[in-house]
């Protein structure tokens, strides 16, 4: 039981820091592909009509 | 003073990095980006901000409380929660994200049913996260006034004006970027101060884990089983898909990414309550500590667990690190519903009463209801008892309002409007009902339970009561 605990904690600790660091490399990421990409919406946001319509992206799903 | 100094430095930094990061997640330009982030959140950002959404006050300090007091006891109650979070990945967000065109849960509730229910899911979102955010804005201000010395409101309008300042911009993007960013701060630095401390105690590891054997036998014989199936239930039904995770289901870049960023974060939820709970029990072996707890008001001692252990034991810079720690638990949660609850009334609620003119204005309306939103959390912040009673009465409500209708409706080939609108109705006020008769009887009985065993009564008899009305508005379905 003492064993289990222990392993237990430990185990928990250092999958929480890899989860941490797992997702700020994501974050950094989504960031640097942002900041490479052209803000689009800033210019096609005006037609609410088409902006409905072009909500309805299922080719996106897997 | 130099320790003062110190601390507000840290925190006045904490904050500059993360007004920085939000700035570089871009104002929204559109209603579908302010709201669902363009649909386009990749698996970490959506694990991220998941378990930075439901890592409150409840599951940092609560928990390092229930550690001290009863072992690793919570943690079977916790994992409840977790149960709860693989459930949805596995058999709900996929199903929520293969939807088109639903920006809130009210969306949902619209094509599965009618108008009539949407705006009844949207009113019950609205309030349950203003209710949910007033008791966060609390929590945040109590630590606010605390370490700069104002008085609660000045640090209420602080923490309160940050947040809705990065989420009125930034819509859900900015607050799920921000949320990873606040994930990684706390999830790396409590695990650090918890093994920094474990290397400092006499005995180690061993030690702390034949005292956790101990305490949490005495835990076992301290809990009722009638409490046990309260909180399991509680733990498994009162967060299940609140507007805040909807959101994020329905903003995944794909149905994998939905199905997978709330597996990730229901076996994160575990491996967290561990260490929350390894630390409370770690707090109890240090008897200045627990003298010092002893100290305390009764009702106090759970919660001050974490922050009495770490200023007496910690040199003053691991201090000021907790106090940016617990400031980015609160506002990752924070931001998130206001967000949501913005979102839901701007496309539940307002849209039927002035219908937008242009996305952009559809975009305003959700600014101005964030903000909105935000003022009304922040004025009944003001008013809240308590944090845990707080959550506590928001769950009461949530899962019974809306989870018979939502659940049964995806499910089911024809739900019909009756069944939704009598189950909402009945929920909402059975779970008002049984909060407070069963608070003043002082009952163990959780009021969840019988306010959802009365909405799923209602549900049925609203099912056969009338024939299904969908075939007349068939219509009327797609918007």
């Amino acid at each position: 039981m003492i064993l289990i605990i222990s392993s237990l904690v430990i185990m928990a600790c250092l999958v929480a820091i890899v989860s941490g660091i797992w997702v700020i490399v994501g974050l950094v990421t989504e960031l640097v592909n942002r900041s490479s990409t052209p803000d689009v919406s800033a210019r096609d946001g005006n037609d609410f009509a088409h902006a409905r319509q072009k909500s309805q992206d299922s080719s996106e799903l897997v | 003073m130099a320790h003062t100094a110190m601390t507000v430095t840290l925190i006045a930094a904490y904050l500059a990095v993360l007004t920085l990061v939000a700035l570089k997640a871009r104002a929204a330009h559109q209603f579908k980006e302010f709201s669902l982030a363009g649909r386009s959140l990749t698996l970490p950002l959506v694990f991220g901000s998941l378990a930075a959404t439901y890592v409150g006050p409840a599951f940092s300090i609560g928990f390092v409380g229930k550690g001290y007091a009863t072992g690793l006891v919570f943690l079977i109650i916790g994992l409840a929660f977790s149960l709860q979070n693989i459930l949805v990945g596995l058999f709900v967000a996929p199903r929520l994200r293969s939807l088109n065109d639903c920006h809130t849960l009210g969306d949902v509730i619209y094509q599965k049913y009618n108008r009539t229910c949407q705006i009844l899911a949207g009113v019950i979102s609205v309030g349950l996260c203003a209710g949910f955010a007033g008791v966060m804005i609390k929590a945040g201000g109590s630590i606010l006034s605390d370490i700069f010395g104002i008085p609660f409101w000045a640090a209420v309008a602080l923490v309160c004006g940050i947040t809705t300042l990065y989420t009125t911009v930034g819509g859900l993007r900015a607050s799920v970027i921000t949320d990873a960013f606040q994930f990684t701060t706390f999830s790396i630095l409590l695990p650090l101060i918890f093994l920094w401390l474990l290397l400092h105690m006499p005995g180690g590891l061993s030690h702390l884990a034949q005292v956790a054997r101990d305490t949490t036998s005495r835990g076992w014989s301290m809990i009722s089983g009638i409490e046990i199936v309260g909180l399991a239930t509680a733990f498994l039904l009162g967060e299940m898909l609140i507007p805040p995770y909807a959101n994020r289901a329905l903003g995944s870049k794909s149905t994998r990414v939905s199905r997978n960023g709330f597996l990730l974060a229901g076996l994160f939820s575990g491996i967290w309550f561990v260490v929350m709970l390894a630390i409370g029990i770690l707090a109890s072996m240090k008897p200045d500590v627990v003298a010092e707890i002893a100290g305390l008001p009764a009702l106090a001692r759970e919660d001050q667990v974490l922050l009495v252990l770490v200023r007496m034991t910690l040199p003053f810079g691991f201090y000021a690190l907790l106090l940016v720690v617990l400031l980015s638990v609160i506002m990752s949660s924070l931001d998130s519903l206001l967000n949501a609850g913005a979102v839901s009334f701007t496309q539940d609620i307002f849209r039927f009463i002035a219908p937008p003119a242009s996305d952009h204005t559809a975009l305003i309306q959700g600014r101005w209801a964030t903000v909105t939103i935000a003022a009304a959390a922040a004025v009944s912040a003001l008013r809240v008892p308590g944090i845990i009673e707080g959550l506590l009465f928001c769950y009461s409500i949530w899962a019974p309002a809306v989870l018979p209708a939502l659940l049964l409706g995806l499910w089911m080939p024809q739900p019909k409007p009756l069944a939704g609108i009598l189950s909402m109705l009945a929920g909402s006020l059975s779970g008002i009902f049984f909060t407070i008769v069963l608070e003043r009887m002082q009952s163990n009985i959780p009021p969840i339970l019988p306010a959802l065993a009365i909405a799923l009564l209602a549900y049925l008899v609203g099912h056969h009561v009338r024939p299904s009305q969908r075939t007349s508005e068939a219509g009327g379905q797609m918007k």
